[in-house]
């Protein structure tokens, strides 16, 4: 339905204006307006999100909504769209979604083409806009700011981070950045859940529209709530350039784009924005498919000159959890039991310490208690009896001396690995010699380099593994996961969270030595993870799993069993893992698959890794080995 | 069927994650609160629950129900814009004030407009003053602005502040 509309409502945009005769000035604006060729200028391009068509030639709005366009043929016609533009100024009657003249509802086309074209007021005058200007002051541009609150793995729809700018006022300094706006690009998806959501979103059912509201909000939910640390970009953008980007953003305010949450994202749309700013920097033109938050992060800072600097905004978790960090052990004992009532204000007032370590217990006692209500630990009430009495009591040793401040990851988000990763394969399966080709177009694993990532968090998409065996004269399919996701969160005096893993695809079963169906397989499953020691962490799990192919009575097999992992950081010398795995199939095929693998990688350079790996499998009453190397390379 | 099946539960395994980018948060206009973890069910829908309302209790109750105080473009008016700050970080202003520290401070200082010399002597005051400016945790956002104003009228150094507020 949404692709008839188009169809049926282009005659209704077209303004009074240009259906009457134009006014002699019109005209001789649209004749300069052609001699300089100003519909394929890369502003005019960028400010109507033309791109070219992949197959046919010509030119396609990334805008769906209609009302965006003033000639009929506008979504595809750069130069008609101009000059309807052009003819609509002369129009000062309010029309459009936001009852304004032409000239205020496409304020930046406005500003643009008036000075490419040196407009006369005299025969074509500006219309006040009250609206726009009241806008426009409140926002009180000078200059912006990529945010990139850093991935969520809780949440799906924060799996590779977000990304929203940051409009930052007129004198506006490091402590006084809560006050700035945030504009974000996001899909308006109602109350739509589940699969609906899902396929909806897909195939871009839902409509993107960019909104703005406080800083403060966005910090509150990110670094607050969902406990993700931000980073800030300031990027170098003259004020004059933020101000047009923000007149364009006014343009877009009644408009929307079909949201494809593969590649027209909130993150690609934000570089939309930039180009618009400075139609040079052509950073839209780089993401053609496939966009990664991260990855426009990377984009920007690539150029050259283009981000200032970088501020770092830990989240509430992570500032508790360096704080607790150098607190002695009888000093978290202290503040547990402040959080849990069992020792109040008063009493830690009796034991001899000093004036800054008991504010410092007070200060980490009211953080540990809003974070523990936060991750729904305890409940809020608490917040009225305890949290209040630990202010109270802080507030009366009337000290006050900054905390230390928390120290920043030493590898930024855009420093991390590329998110790609290609690898050639060389080793020994099942008796077999194969070299194999492996492709993972996306994003991070267990094993991958952790700067720059969420620790413990693994997240593949369309992972596959092509082989050649040793004297067959064929390529085949060894095995894909179209989703992998692992989530390994250690139990620690903050939280005592779920780990869990879910992942789908296609794997080869091992029949015989040379008899290996290709199987679906879905498998999931929950436990918990220690982190013994720095840099290790251990984790148990119980896991379901669904077979589905030849050779499998009924064509299935369910099963549940346990699964043990060990992973170790040995930092610059590589990371490695090993695991064990039980599967008991029992409704459908009846089997049992046990597997165990370690597995080692130790990275050449920031882009390049050498991987090793032994395999044992044991299915189908017959065990067999996978033995091998690859060279890896992340692009 | 059973493949068929198969596939499809794939096929939303897939899609689940990549679609969730998009569905960030509608926090479009002011009613942020309500809006924040809207409806959609993710993997692990129990740390999607805790919402922003469900933190502070009803402090935002006043704002999320509508969109007063700001104008439909996401941009509070200006005299709403103390009462919004405070009500959209009270719980992190409390613990400024009872710190006499912080961004969240700092930021409400400049908001009121004080000047770099009389910054030292409002967080002090502040500090002092906590119980008279939060005497409970559940206060309203609108019983802060007030006895803050009080509390800033009744200080020598800051009174000519206390209209600001």
């Amino acid at each position: 339905m949404v692709f008839l509309i188009p169809l049926i409502c282009p005659a209704l945009s077209l303004t009074p204006a240009s259906a009457a005769n134009p006014p002699p000035y019109a005209q001789q604006l649209i004749a300069q307006a052609r001699e300089k060729a100003l519909s394929s200028s890369p502003r005019w391009q960028a400010l109507l999100h033309y791109r070219s068509n992949l197959i046919t030639p010509g030119v396609t709005s990334e805008v769906d909504a209609v009302n965006f366009f003033l000639a009929a043929d506008g979504k595809t016609n750069p130069e008609a769209e101009l000059e309807a533009t052009l003819l609509a100024f002369f129009n000062p009657s309010p029309s459009g979604p936001g009852r304004q003249p032409a000239q205020c509802r496409f304020v930046a086309r406005y500003h643009w083409l008036k000075q490419a074209l040196n407009f006369d007021p005299a025969r074509l005058p500006e219309q006040p806009c009250h609206e726009f200007h009241d806008w426009i002051t409140a926002l009180d541009p000078q200059s912006v700011t990529l945010i990139f609150p850093t991935a969520y793995l809780n949440n799906p729809s924060s799996m590779f981070g977000h990304t929203l700018l940051r409009v930052d006022a007129k004198g506006q300094g490091d402590q006084t950045r809560l006050l700035a706006y945030a504009l974000n690009y996001a899909a308006v998806t109602g109350n739509d859940g589940g699969v609906l959501f899902a396929v909806k979103g897909i195939f871009g059912a839902y409509p993107g529209v960019f909104s703005i509201a406080p800083y403060y909000l966005r910090v509150r939910q990110y670094n607050d709530i969902e406990n993700r640390d931000i980073w800030e970009y300031q990027l170098n953008f003259s004020a004059a350039e933020v101000r047009f980007m923000l007149m364009h953003v006014w343009e877009l305010r009644h408009s929307y784009f079909d949201y494809f949450f593969f590649d027209e994202n909130c993150s690609y749309h934000l570089l939309g924005l930039l180009d618009v700013a400075r139609p040079s920097l052509e950073l839209t033109r780089q993401f053609r498919g496939w966009v990664i938050p991260s990855e426009t992060v990377r984009a920007l800072v690539m150029r050259a000159k283009l981000v200032k600097r970088v501020v770092y905004r830990p989240s509430r978790r992570t500032a508790l959890a360096y704080r607790m960090s150098r607190l002695a052990g009888a000093q978290r004992v202290t503040v547990s039991r402040l959080v849990n009532g069992t020792m109040t204000p008063g009493q830690l007032a009796l034991r001899q310490l000093s004036v800054a370590d008991r504010a410092n217990l007070l200060e980490i006692g009211y953080e540990l208690l809003n974070y523990k209500i936060v991750t729904r630990q305890i409940d809020k009430k608490a917040l009225d009896t305890v949290g209040y009495r630990l202010l109270a009591a802080r507030s009366a040793l009337g000290y006050r001396t900054d905390a230390p401040p928390v120290p920043e990851p030493a590898v930024r988000p855009d420093q991390g690995h590329p998110t790609a990763r290609v690898a050639l394969g060389y080793g020994n399966m099942d008796g077999h010699w194969y070299q194999a080709i492996k492709l993972r177009p996306a994003y991070h694993d267990l094993l991958d380099p952790p700067g720059g990532y969420v620790p413990g968090a693994q997240i593949k998409f369309l992972d596959f593994t092509l082989s050649h065996l040793a004297g067959s004269n064929t390529v085949r399919l060894e095995n894909a996961a179209v989703v992998d996701i692992v989530s390994l969160t250690p139990v620690s005096a903050l939280k005592y969270p779920v780990s869990w893993k879910i992942n789908a695809g296609v794997l080869r079963h091992h029949l015989t030595r040379n008899k290996n169906p290709m199987a679906m397989h879905i498998n999931g499953g929950a436990g918990v993870t220690w982190s013994p020691l720095q840099g290790a962490m251990v984790y148990g799990m119980l896991e379901g799993t669904l077979d589905a192919g030849d050779g499998l009575d009924g064509g299935y097999a369910l099963g549940i069993g346990p699964s043990l992992g060990v992973l170790a950081d040995f930092s610059r010398l590589g990371r490695a893992m090993a695991t064990a795995k039980l599967v008991r199939f029992g409704l459908g095929g009846q089997y049992t698959r046990a597997t165990a693998s370690m597995e080692y990688r130790v990275p050449l350079s920031g882009t390049a890794a050498v991987d090793v790996h032994f395999g044992r499998v044991r299915e189908f009453g017959r065990g067999w080995n996978d033995t091998g190397m690859a060279l890896q390379y992340y692009f | 069927m059973k493949i068929k099946l198969i596939t499809t539960v794939v096929a939303l395994i897939v899609a689940a994650p990549m679609t969730a980018m998009a569905q960030e948060n509608n926090v479009g206009s002011c009613g942020w609160g309500s809006k924040l973890f809207e409806g959609q069910q993710g993997i692990a829908p129990q740390v999607l629950a805790v919402t922003t309302n469900s933190i502070f209790g009803n402090q935002t109750l006043g704002i999320t129900s509508g969109t007063s105080g700001c104008t439909p473009n996401g941009v509070v008016s200006s005299n709403w814009k103390m009462a919004m700050f405070i009500d959209g970080n009270k719980a992190k202003l409390a613990r400024d004030v009872a710190l006499g520290r912080g961004e969240t401070l700092t930021s409400l200082a400049a908001l009121i407009g004080i000047q770099g010399e009389d910054r030292d002597t409002f967080y002090r005051v502040a500090q002092k003053n906590f119980t008279t400016i939060f005497p409970s945790e559940s206060v309203t956002a609108g019983e802060v602005q007030a006895s803050l104003r009080a509390v800033v009228a009744n200080s020598a150094g800051l009174s000519k502040y206390s209209s600001n507020i």
